[in-house]
Parts: C-alpha cells; sequence; structure tokens
C-alpha cells in the first residue's frame, strides 16, 4: 500500500486572491485621491489608507489557522514559491531596511549601497550553499537543523540561545520603527502606535504561525512595494520623463552637484576604517551624493557588506522559511524571488535618496527661515526637520532632515497629494509590520523548540509545542516592546548589530554542515562558542567605550573577525577529535540530494508508527 | 530516487555550480569599490561609471547569478535522478 506523502498543494486561487486584494487597495488609494480633490479632506487619506490594509492583514491572519506543528513551524510545508519569496525578502528587510536604509541613501549616497548589496549577496548565498539543505533536513528551526545534523542537544540548546539575542534585536528594531514613524505621522503617541502594532503582529501569527506570517507577509509586501514604488514613479516621470526611476535618476547628477557645490559639500577623504550612519534625530547632509568612499571608508564598506551578507544568510527568520516550501526545487524557486525583489528594492532605494536630495537642495533657493518649503515646515511640526527660523536664506548645510522622513519626502518634497504620503505610510507600517511577525514568529519559535522542548523526542507532545509557542509569541511581543518604548536605541544600528550576531554564531556552522564531511559535533560546539564569544565581548565592549569609535559605533567589525576565527575553531578542534560517525555521514549524504522525504518528516513518521505498535 | 554511484558525480556538479554562481559576484563586489572610482571619469546615461557598476552592475549580476543558478542545478538533479518527484 503507498501513502502520500506529499503535502498537499496550495490553495490554487490564491494568485487571484491577492490578485483582488491589490485592485482593492489601489481602489481605495483612487478613492482617497478623489475625496481629496473634492475639498478638505483632513487626515483622512493618511489614517484610512493605513487602516484599510491593516484590516485585511487582520483577516487573513486570523483565517490561517494551524492545528498541528507542521502547520504552525512550516506553513504545512505547502507555500507557493512567489508567496513565500516575497514574505522572505519583507523578514529580511522589514520596516528597517525600507526606512532607514533609504534614508541613508540620502545622506551617504554611494556609501549607503552596503546596505542592499550586502543583503542580496546574503540571499544568494543562502539560496545556494544553505536554504535547499535545511529543507532537505526538514528542521523547524536553525538550531533543530545543526542539532539534528550533528546529534547533539548541547548544541541545539547552545544555538537557540545565542540566536535569541538576535532575533530579538532584530524583533525591537521592527517594533521601535514602526511605531515610530506611524506615530510621528498620526500624531499619536508611541505607545499607542506600539500597542497598535503589537496586538496586529500576535493576531496575525498567533493562529496560524508560520502559515499566518506567509500570508499576510504577501498582502504586506504587496503594499509596501506598491507604496514605496508608485510615488517615486510619479516622481521620476516629473523630473526625467521616464517611469524608471531605478535607471534615470543619473540624469540628475550633475543638477544635484551643482546644487551640493552650491550648498557647500564637496568631497574630502576619510579614514579607511570609518563607518558612518545617520542616526534618528534631523542631521544635515555630509557628503555629495554620487562620491564614493566620502562618509564610510572604503575598509568600512566591505566590512559592513560582509556582516550584513552573512548576517542576512544566517537570519532565523529567513532559514525557518526553507522548511514552508513544498520541495528543495520550490525553495529554490523561492529564493529567487526574494533575490529578485530585494535587487528590485536595491536598484529603487539608491534613486529614492537621490531624487529626495534633489528635490530638498532645489527647493531651498530664495527661501528664508520665516518662508521655509512646505515640506520643511510640515517635517518640522512632526519634529522630523530642523532649521534655523531665524536665518535670511536657508542653505544645504543648514537644512537638517530626520533620516526616517525620507521616504515621505518623496511625495511631500514633490507637493503630491496626501493620499501618496499615506500610501508610503501604509508601506512603511506594512513593512514593519511584516518583518516584525516574522521575527516573532522566529523568535518565539526558537524558544518553544530550541529551550523549552529542546530534549523532547523527535514528533512528540505536538499540541503542547504548538500552544507554548503562542504564548511565547505573546510574551516576546510584549517584552519586544516594552524593551523599544524604554530603549534609546537606532533601528538601523540594532539590525547590524543582530546580523552581527547571528552571522559569528550561525554562519560557520551552516556552511561547514553542508559542505564539509569532516567536522563533528565537538568542532560544532567549539567554532559557536567562540565566534558568539567574540562577538559578545567586541559588542560589549564597543558599548563601554573600550575600543575606538569607528570600531564601535555600529560593530560592523564584528562579524569580520568572529566569523573566520569561529570556522577555524570549527575545522582545527573537528581534526582534533574523532571522525563523525557513519549515520552522520550518511544524513549528510542524504542532506545533500533534494529527492526523497525530508529527514525530519521521516523522523516524525516512523516514531508515530513505532508508537502506533 | 539517486542511484548510490550517481551521489559522487552529482555532488561535484553541484560544486562546481555553487562555486560557478557565487565567483563572479564576489570578485566583483571585493574589487570594484577599490578601483570602482577611478572609473567615475566615464559617464553611462548621466551615472559615473563606477557608480553605475556597483549600484546597478553588481545587483543585476547577483539576480542573473540566480536565475542561472536555479535553472541549472534544476538540470543537474534531473539528470542525476536526484529531483524530487513532485
Amino acid at each position: 500500500m503507498s501513502i502520500d506523502l506529499r503535502p498537499a498543494a496550495a490553495n490554487p486561487r490564491i494568485g487571484a486572491y491577492f490578485g483582488i486584494f491589490t485592485s482593492a487597495f489601489a481602489a481605495l488609494a483612487v478613492l482617497m485621491l478623489i475625496l481629496e480633490q473634492l475639498g478638505d479632506a483632513g487626515r483622512q487619506p493618511l489614517v484610512l489608507m493605513l487602516a484599510g490594509p491593516i484590516a485585511v492583514y487582520l483577516a487573513i491572519g486570523l483565517s490561517s489557522i494551524a492545528t498541528d506543528p507542521a502547520g504552525y513551524f512550516a506553513a504545512g510545508r505547502a507555500m507557493p514559491s512567489v508567496s513565500n519569496g516575497l514574505a522572505a525578502a519583507m523578514a529580511v528587510f522589514g520596516g528597517t531596511g525600507f526606512v532607514a536604509v533609504t534614508g541613508a541613501f540620502y545622506f551617504l549616497g554611494f556609501d549607503a549601497l552596503a546596505y542592499p548589496l550586502g543583503i542580496c549577496t546574503g540571499l544568494l548565498v543562502s539560496s545556494v550553499m544553505i536554504m535547499p539543505y535545511v529543507r532537505k533536513d526538514g528542521s523547524y528551526t536553525l538550531a533543530g537543523y545543526l542539532s539534528r545534523r550533528f546529534e547533539s542537544r548541547a548544541l541545539r540548546s547552545m544555538t537557540g540561545a545565542a540566536l535569541t539575542v538576535p532575533a530579538l534585536l532584530l524583533l525591537v528594531a521592527e517594533l521601535k520603527i514602526g511605531s515610530v514613524v506611524a506615530s510621528r505621522f498620526l500624531e499619536v503617541s508611541e505607545l499607542t502606535a506600539m500597542a497598535v502594532l503589537g496586538l496586529v503582529v500576535c493576531l496575525c501569527a498567533a493562529l496560524g504561525g508560520l502559515r499566518g506570517v506567509v500570508w499576510t507577509g504577501t498582502a504586506q509586501g504587496i503594499v509596501a512595494l506598491i507604496g514605496l514604488l508608485v510615488p517615486v514613479t510619479a516622481l521620476a516621470v516629473i523630473l526625467t520623463n521616464l517611469p524608471l526611476p531605478q535607471l534615470t535618476y543619473g540624469t540628475l547628477a550633475d543638477d544635484v552637484l551643482r546644487l551640493e557645490a552650491g550648498g557647500g559639500l564637496v568631497a574630502r577623504a576619510v579614514p579607511s576604517v570609518q563607518i558612518v550612519q545617520p542616526g534618528t534625530e534631523p542631521e544635515v547632509l555630509v557628503k555629495p551624493f554620487m562620491q564614493a568612499f566620502g562618509a564610510t571608508g572604503r575598509l568600512g564598506f566591505l566590512a559592513l557588506m560582509f556582516t550584513i551578507a552573512l548576517g542576512v544568510a544566517s537570519m532565523p527568520a529567513l532559514a525557518t522559511r526553507a522548511g514552508t516550501c513544498r520541495s528543495v526545487f520550490e525553495v529554490r524557486r523561492s529564493m529567487g524571488w526574494t533575490i529578485a525583489i530585494a535587487c528590485l528594492l536595491a536598484l529603487t532605494m539608491p534613486a529614492i535618496g537621490m531624487f529626495v536630495r534633489f528635490e530638498v537642495l532645489s527647493s531651498l533657493a530664495g527661501r528664508s527661515g520665516v518662508d521655509p518649503p512646505a515640506w520643511a515646515s510640515t517635517l518640522a511640526r512632526l519634529g522630523l526637520a530642523g532649521y534655523d527660523a531665524a536665518s535670511s536664506q536657508l542653505t544645504a548645510m543648514g537644512m537638517a532632515v530626520a533620516r526616517d522622513a525620507v521616504p515621505f519626502l518623496v511625495s511631500l518634497g514633490g507637493g503630491f497629494p496626501e493620499t501618496l504620503v499615506g500610501l508610503t505610510l501604509a508601506a512603511v507600517v506594512s513593512a514593519a509590520l511584516a518583518g516584525a511577525t516574522a521575527q516573532a514568529v522566529a523568535l518565539s519559535g526558537i524558544l518553544a523548540e530550541d529551550v523549552v522542548f529542546a530534549w523532547t523526542e523527535t514528533g512528540d507532545s505536538g499540541e503542547a509545542r504548538v500552544a507554548t509557542a503562542r504564548i511565547l509569541l505573546g510574551v516576546v511581543v510584549l517584552l519586544a516592546g516594552w524593551l523599544a518604548l524604554s530603549v534609546a536605541a537606532d533601528p538601523l544600528t540594532l539590525f547590524v548589530w543582530a546580523l552581527a550576531l547571528a552571522a559569528s554564531s550561525a554562519f560557520p556552522l551552516l556552511i561547514m554542515s553542508v559542505w564539509w564531511k569532516r567536522i563533528n559535533q565537538w568542532g560544532a560546539i567549539a567554532g559557536l562558542a567562540t565566534g558568539y564569544g567574540i562577538a559578545l565581548v567586541m559588542l560589549l565592549a564597543g558599548l563601554a567605550g573600550a575600543l575606538p569609535s569607528s570600531f564601535s559605533t555600529i560593530g560592523a567589525y564584528v562579524a569580520p573577525i568572529a566569523v573566520p576565527i569561529g570556522a577555524l575553531t570549527a575545522a582545527v578542534v573537528s581534526l582534533m577529535t574523532p571522525n563523525p560517525e557513519k549515520r552522520l555521514l550518511e544524513l549528510v549524504r542524504d542532506i545533500r540530494v533534494p529527492g526523497g522525504e525530508a529527514v525530519y518528516d521521516r523522523e516524525v513518521r516512523l516514531a508515530s508508527i513505532g508508537k502506533k505498535r | 530516487m539517486i542511484e548510490k554511484k550517481r551521489r559522487k558525480p552529482y555532488w561535484r556538479e553541484t560544486k562546481q555550480l555553487m562555486a560557478g554562481t557565487l565567483l563572479l559576484p564576489f570578485v566583483l563586489l571585493l574589487a570594484l569599490p577599490f578601483w570602482g572610482d577611478d572609473l567615475d571619469q566615464i559617464r553611462l546615461f548621466g551615472f559615473p561609471l563606477g557608480y553605475a557598476i556597483v549600484a546597478h552592475g553588481a545587483v543585476i549580476l547577483v539576480l542573473l547569478a540566480s536565475g542561472q543558478f536555479i535553472t541549472r542545478q534544476d538540470d543537474i538533479d534531473h539528470w542525476h535522478g536526484a529531483h524530487d518527484e513532485l
């Protein structure tokens, strides 16, 4: 008798559903535009553009229900690759990637390319070297994969504990950026915004787990992409006559250079190790847009790119996505979609930075502090811009803009209708929600699977594991929300720290566990402990001010030091200790071949057969 | 299901594809930041060439590398019978 072990295909009509959602969102935007043209609509466009999509996210989240661990932790292994890829891209970028990185382009120009290039490279490395093999193993978490691969429960607890910190940092960053931006533009308190965000995150993910993450993440990704691309495309038509901002912003290069020179911005050389990252407070420009390495030095650029690439490749929220696909081939396709979306964002973000810089600089000519451009007074009222109200002539060096206001400046600076500002607000909050939901589910999954139930036999106590994960989801969102409100940390800094920690602990093991058969559990434990230890010591020393300032500011130098040392330790200790056992070598050979049942699923099935006898 | 004796050639080709996919993006990303700004005298659609190679070229290279990896790895899987029958 043959039993069909293949997961059921996902809803074949899902493409049509999301098509309807996209049309409904577009219709809402058009309706708001019409209402706004009819008369003074006040704040309604802003509020409704945000409330409409969020109501849909809640409906999607509450209707995707998982009952068993495979449904909760792996979305039933039935997600289509496009949805999964879009949701994974949203999890990786999140609100931080959307707002803070776009903002960094306005300030740093060329030097900010380290962020999106790092993300794209990290995704490529992950899709080629890690994700297909994690899927074939079939574990629900990274630590679960490593413990199965090395047959070591101790390694599972250690990896789980180590990855808790980066996952929590990322969750705090996402909640923080979402609540700060929403509270500023809607003029509500940060606590209110945080409470709403936290509640939406919990409701979207508590019932369905990863299923909820993927389906809501798809809807959030659609809104986020529309909200980022539509205003800048409209602006590109106005400024460059072509609706392709990604390719046409170069035509403004000479104009921007002239405006920069007029404003006193000149190219200067900086130390090679320096890394400059705009903070959350309004700041003035530091360098010409096109100049390479005018703020972040060459070495700093490489270190930052390296940290982000390796961190993204070992991000827990990304690795859990491997399990949601139907097969290894689907994982590769899904990662292909993720990379495609990441590349689209990487091409669009510099265009936004350039256009906003052009708008800001060209609008200052002939304006005084008493009579500033409209966008400047709007942003200053929200606390997102600063200038000397007494000056008789506003200059580039006298106009401070907050990093997180830059995506909104596309519409505000262009004098676009309020609805387009609302579109960007919806995009930013959606991206933050998608990121926060993904990180919260990954974090609660780590805590439930690798800390609380680390020593349970495979396949046992399924309902208890799901229930624990749901309770922990609420706990971690509460904790992260409280941390985000009480700690004054920059989300972009937290993002880099988290990626540095994730890379230092997990990256060497993830690569070596697939590509080097000789590594054994002693090497893995030693490599993990060394890499994580170095990273933690460096970050804490940086916080305490013991390292030179360029090293301590954002911790981008942690991974380039900790990852090679961790990998070397793992290799040396493995070679000094006995060969791995024969059945582990057989397991590696199994993981390397895409065909056949996932290792974890097979173990669960065999365990359940054993129990019935 | 893959035959036992096909495993070795399958893994060799997979390794070659992995190296081939990652090599070019890595070399570009490591090298270009260091001499990319020497090319800035040349302009391409208004962009300084060095900037365009990093901001557009590298991104598009990653995209192409990913696309060719997916199709070629699937070909390798099918050739050796290592694919998943879904």
